[in-house]
């Protein structure tokens, strides 16, 4: 489905940065919409059989998106997203950090960087990551590892079937 | 070393340290002096963690993919 898409996917290991780029078979609003509202980024940000779940997003200069990744057998990971920049179809702005239920922060978090562009019904999404600590990318990994092992054993049911 | 690198011994020595503590350079003693080497190995180590994040990127993407499709087939 997506063999001529292009994924790209840099690590500046000095400049902790993370570069990623990727091409959707889809118009702009359509993908724009995919990353800015709930209710579609819960229904692909965690890879399956984790799910996301978001409590609130205000999706405005100064808003925040309250959110779990949560694992099959029930454990919460939370993070707050805090919308630093807004430029509609365009450009957002992040700073995303853990945090318990209560959405207290473990700081320091992370800046994130979105920028869309569209050509020939191809939107190219650039994804930049300041001030990645190798600390957190590790806490993600904790998160995904079930997610991922769950999703090769997917794979294989799916071959087999 | 501190010459070629434009920095004070101190600096040196800190990033070695540093380094030595990542296991990304393996100290050899002769005598009075250390000959510090790359560990590739480690490196290696570390591009295949970071492969780990990679694809969990890929994984939310093939899902971003599908979610779309489903979403233009219903319009």
């Amino acid at each position: 489905m997506n063999d001529n898409l292009l994924f790209d996917f840099n690590v500046d290991k000095t400049a902790k940065t993370v570069y990623i780029t990727r091409e959707f078979n889809a118009t702009l609003a359509l993908v724009w919409d995919a990353f800015t509202k709930a209710e579609l980024l819960d229904q692909w940000v965690a890879p399956a059989p984790m799910r996301a779940k978001t409590k609130y997003m205000d999706f405005e200069v100064g808003g925040r998106r309250f959110y779990a990744m949560i694992s099959p057998d029930g454990q919460e990971r939370w993070s707050v997203q805090e919308f630093t920049a807004i430029t509609p179809k365009t450009n957002f702005k992040m700073y995303n950090a853990f945090s318990d239920k209560d959405e207290n922060r473990e700081l320091p978090g992370s800046d994130w960087d979105y920028n869309f562009s569209e050509e020939n019904g191809v939107t190219k999404v650039h994804i930049t990551i300041y001030n990645e600590s190798f600390e957190r990318l590790e806490k993600l990994l904790e998160g995904f590892k079930i997610g991922f092992t769950m999703t090769l054993k997917n794979l294989e049911d799916l071959l087999a079937s | 070393m501190a010459e070629k690198f434009d920095m004070t011994r101190q600096a040196v020595s800190k990033h070695i340290k540093v380094l030595h503590e990542c296991e990304l350079i393996k100290p050899e003693y002769s005598g009075r002096e250390i000959y510090y080497h790359f560990n590739a190995k480690k490196m290696q180590e570390f591009d295949h963690w970071l492969a780990q994040f990679r694809q969990n990127w890929e994984t939310q993407f093939n899902q971003l993919d599908q979610l779309l499709t489903t979403i233009k087939e219903q319009k």
